[in-house]
């Protein structure tokens, strides 16, 4: 059973079936859209969910049970509401309604979005998952590094006095004694290629990738100024382990599952449609997306 | 709660918190929030060991991130037409490219480190709910007509009036997501289920919060409710409302279900509070609060749950004002002083002191004085208020307060909000791209992230991430400045940014260790300022700005009055950049309080000045070509503002 779960073809299956029951008592999604040529049915069932929907409503509203004069009313409005939705389908009423048409369609998706939270992933459909994604697990080199900075601010020709201090750490002289201070410090112990981004900025890290470990260089440059650097140590990129990042690989599947089946189940749907547009009106062809979308919001 | 409360409030507020192991600054290098000068003695006599990494256990950079970020699950903003969700706010902060509400693709300059997406708790989400048509809220005529505006592409038109309406209370109930139904337990669950998605700790933190939208009058009281826990505590319960009955407009009640909360979990929560400046007066009051006097209860709970004060964001920032701070030449900035939050009530001038950040501050010591405590005793840090799920706060890259100030050419000429009665007008340019929050944290995870917010180890920044330090102790000399481990003599000789000083030393001043070192990718730094306050022994306060280290220092002294020379400008507001070319990348030196009294309280914080660049009206006319309207500013100088550290005298 449970490897049945994982069965795609499953899914499509019950997607169908889901689809069977919406759409069986009409003529069925390949006729095209729906005719409202036929009459509404004329008996209204007011069942006993119904009525415990509605007193449960109304305790929530009004923080007290409903009396029986309540119910009383509460039944005629929903008879009401019924039998005007009854008639307003059986107008069309709801096709040019675009509030309605979007509560729809959103609980057709939640709907394939449902399914696809259900199902359990196999081993290796994460591991297949992760490799088709490589950029997202990639875990990022690690740095150790010591600088000296030398801050423009302070010496008026930074550059050259850069070139003094990198022979002399050639030398074996001691780093704490020579350059400016930092207020990130100067020693770092394998820090992620993403954390050295964001404190030295995307050139620094990028020039501290190149450097070859255990002697002194530069002069690298950052927003701050000068620095020269002696990488210690430094672990290469590297994918990880399905089990290191498993919980996570995981969300994303699910996630992508159910973008999938949405959009699955949609282009079957939209198989059994045909399409017309009519050329677009001159005045709105040259109306660029932000400004059209402008137009809503405002 | 009770994790950060360590060993000043607890001598100073006796309460019942559990005891926890204070750890002071004699048990190594190490995060302490009160200095005596015993504990600072010893700890300098200690012997340095070999390892310069042994007892390391004090933060090494700040993480910078927002506290205060809503989406289209919060009311007003799905009616300004936000449509993203919790979800797109965290992929937004975390780096990645999105579409924006307005159609736009929209990606950050780099990460943020953390997020709370914090949505209106009354009436959450409402908008999705709305939009998808529900059937409750059909049937209510007012849901109706909001449907229908939003429909007919009057969104903007419909937040304003959903924003009026919750402030003068006529929002139908009928309609309104309350706790225990199904649709406000969805939206909670959906929020909280974001951030755990999105929590990866050691990298990003999510946290789980809220806004508590407390808007009585139109007036501002909004606190952000922000959780250390995960979706095993913080889904037992449901975000505490303003409406009644289950809610109520009155913070009191609020930190009541504060209370609560932790007792029935064992979770803990804080509670950040914004836009004084739009309260009207009531945000920090010193007489009463809903009636009732502020007493020494008051005092207490306040200072417990209310332990930062959100100083900066887009709808102005409230440090200082120019009325209230005559002397202090850079109090005018990104300021909104022309009514309440819904524009219904104008501003008078004896409301500003109950509104700013320094003046609460400059109050909290007359009340500490009075009542034994001190209920303004707050951190500071900023944050954004975006109700776009974008928490886009720098100038060359803001997407705006709400969906319709996403960019485009409108932005810089209409109106915000414009209220004919009350003369209340307030155009988008005057919005601020504005803040973050930075804390020093130990590691980026919820927990100490919390517990540093917690003892107040933060600055606010107006959108640059530059990095601050501020330590207080007695005994840092000029050279200290000079050392390579800044940070390392901080702790060591000092308390952090948030702390406290007592038991000074005969015949001593304090000294600060202050120190800035600009954003990598931004502009260099001016200045940085001091800013203490004090009471004296007849009851008045005072204020004052002192210059303590400032770029190009080799060229720029301070005039015969004392003044020191503006940094100038690079600025081409034309062409909308700047220049490196004047300030300096990084600023530090040891401040010592030329006037120091032992016997009176103080405070003191920092102001770190970046030099001149162009606001986010100047890359606009830029970009879109469009003509800024008269008075329009178009350049200003970014800043931060680090959490006080006190002085209390002896009894």
């Amino acid at each position: 059973m449970k490897n049945l779960a994982r069965e795609p073809l499953l899914h499509f299956l019950l997607i169908g079936a889901g689809l069977f029951l919406l759409y069986g008592w009409s003529s069925g999604p390949a006729a095209g859209p729906m005719r409202h040529a036929f009459p509404p049915d004329t008996e209204i069932v007011v069942s006993q969910g119904d009525l415990r929907q509605m007193a449960e409503i109304f305790e929530r509203t009004w923080q007290r049970m409903p009396t029986e004069a309540d119910v009383r009313t509460l039944v005629e409005s929903f008879v009401r509401d019924e039998i005007y939705y009854r008639e307003a389908r059986a107008a069309g009423l709801d096709r040019d309604d675009s509030v309605i048409r979007r509560r729809l369609r959103l609980k057709m998706e939640y709907l394939f979005e449902d399914v696809a939270a259900q199902v359990e992933p196999a081993e290796q459909e994460l591991r297949a998952f992760m490799e088709k994604h490589p950029e997202e697990y990639y875990i990022e080199p690690q740095v150790s590094f010591r600088h000296v900075y030398v801050n423009p601010d302070r010496r008026a020709n930074a550059e050259a006095e850069a070139r003094v201090l990198l022979a002399k750490l050639g030398n074996g002289a001691d780093p704490g004694s020579l350059g400016d201070p930092h207020l990130l410090g100067q020693d770092f112990h394998l820090l992620p290629l993403w954390e050295v981004r964001g404190q030295f900025g995307e050139a620094f890290a990028d020039a501290l990738l190149d450097l070859e470990p255990g002697r002194w260089q530069g002069p690298l440059r950052s927003g701050f100024g000068l620095h020269l650097v002696r990488v210690k140590r430094r672990t290469e990129g590297r994918l990880p382990e399905l089990s290191e990042v498993r919980e996570t690989v995981q969300r994303d599947w699910t996630m992508a599952r159910q973008q999938e089946l949405r959009d699955a189940a949609y282009a079957r749907l939209r198989e059994g449609y045909t399409v017309v547009v009519e050329p677009a009106p001159a005045e709105i062809s040259a109306v660029a997306a932000p400004t059209a979308m402008k137009m809503v919001t405002n | 709660m009770r994790r950060a409360v360590r060993i000043a409030a607890i001598s100073l507020i006796a309460c019942v918190f559990t005891p926890w192991p204070a750890l002071t600054a004699d048990q190594g290098v190490g995060i302490s929030s009160s200095l005596t000068e015993e504990g600072a003695a010893k700890a300098f006599a200690a012997k340095p060991p070999y390892s310069p990494y042994v007892g390391r256990n004090f933060p090494t950079r700040p993480f910078f991130g927002d506290t205060h970020l809503h989406t289209g699950f919060s009311m007003d903003a799905g009616a300004f037409g936000a449509r993203l969700t919790p979800q797109d706010a965290y992929v937004f902060a975390k780096g990645n490219e999105i579409r924006s509400s307005s159609g736009q693709q929209v990606k950050l300059s780099r990460p943020l480190d953390f997020l709370v997406v914090a949505d209106h708790s009354d009436g959450m989400g409402f908008f999705p709910l709305l939009l998808g048509g529900d059937p409750n809220i059909m049937a209510d005529p007012q849901g109706r007509k909001w449907s229908d505006m939003i429909n007919s592409g009057k969104g903007a038109e419909a937040a304003i009036d959903i924003i009026q309406s919750f402030g003068k209370g006529t929002i139908s109930k009928a309609i309104m997501p309350l706790p225990g139904t199904s649709a406000y337990r969805g939206a909670w669950q959906t929020t909280i289920k974001a951030a755990e998605e999105a929590n990866d700790p050691g990298r990003f933190t999510a946290f789980i919060g809220y806004e508590w939208t407390s808007n009585t009058g139109g007036n501002n009281l909004h606190r952000n409710v922000i959780f250390r826990d995960n979706i095993d505590k913080a889904s037992r319960v449901e975000p505490y409302t303003t409406m009644k009955p289950l809610g109520s407009d009155n913070p009191v009640d609020l930190w009541k279900w504060m209370q609560a909360y932790e007792e029935k979990t064992g979770g803990d929560v804080l509670a950040i509070a914004h836009n004084g400046n739009l309260s009207n007066g009531l945000m920090f009051p010193v007489v009463e609060a809903f009636g009732k006097k502020v007493d020494r209860e008051y005092a207490e709970t306040r200072a417990r749950w209310e332990r930062l004060y959100e100083t900066t964001q887009t709808k102005g920032t409230g440090e200082s004002h120019p009325y209230l701070s005559p002397n202090d030449e850079f109090a005018d900035f990104e300021i909104w002083d022309k009514g309440n939050l819904d524009g219904s009530v104008a501003k008078t001038r004896d409301m500003l002191q109950y509104e700013y950040a320094r003046s609460a501050l400059k109050n909290g010591l007359v009340l500490e004085a009075k009542l034994g405590v001190n209920p303004y005793k707050f951190g500071l840090v900023g944050s954004s208020d975006a109700h776009t799920g974008l928490a886009a706060m720098e100038e060359e890259n803001f997407f705006g307060k709400t969906t319709p100030q996403e960019p485009g050419p409108e932005r810089m000429t209409k109106a915000f909000f414009n209220n004919p009665e009350s003369g209340v007008k307030v155009m988008d340019w005057e919005v601020g791209a504005s803040g973050y929050a930075a804390v020093w944290a130990t590691e980026n995870t919820r927990e100490a992230l919390f517990d540093a917010m917690e003892r107040r180890e933060t600055y606010a920044t107006t959108g640059p991430r530059m990095i601050v330090r501020f330590f207080g102790g007695w005994d840092f000399a000029p050279q200290d400045a000079h050392n390579r481990l800044p940070a390392t003599i901080g702790y060591t000789k000092g308390v952090p940014m948030g702390g406290d000083l007592r038991n000074t030393p005969a015949g001593k001043s304090p000294t600060f260790l202050v120190a800035a070192l600009k954003d990598p990718i931004g502009a260099n730094l001016d200045r940085i300022q001091i800013v203490k306050g004090w009471l004296d022994a007849k009851g008045q306060l005072y204020e004052k700005v002192y210059d303590a280290v400032w770029g190009d220092a080799d060229k720029r002294k301070p005039g015969a009055d004392g003044k020191l020379p503006a940094v100038g400008s690079t600025v081409d507001v034309e062409n909308a950049t700047w220049a490196n070319t004047i300030g300096d990348s990084e600023l530090i030196t040891v401040w010592k309080d030329p006037d120091f009294d032992a016997g009176q309280r103080a405070f003191y914080y920092a102001r770190v000045l970046e030099i001149p660049t162009p606001r986010w009206t100047a890359y606009d006319v830029k970009r879109f070509g469009v003509q800024p309207l008269p008075g329009t500013a178009m350049t200003l100088q970014e800043r931060a503002y680090t959490s006080p550290i006190w002085y209390t005298p002896a009894k």
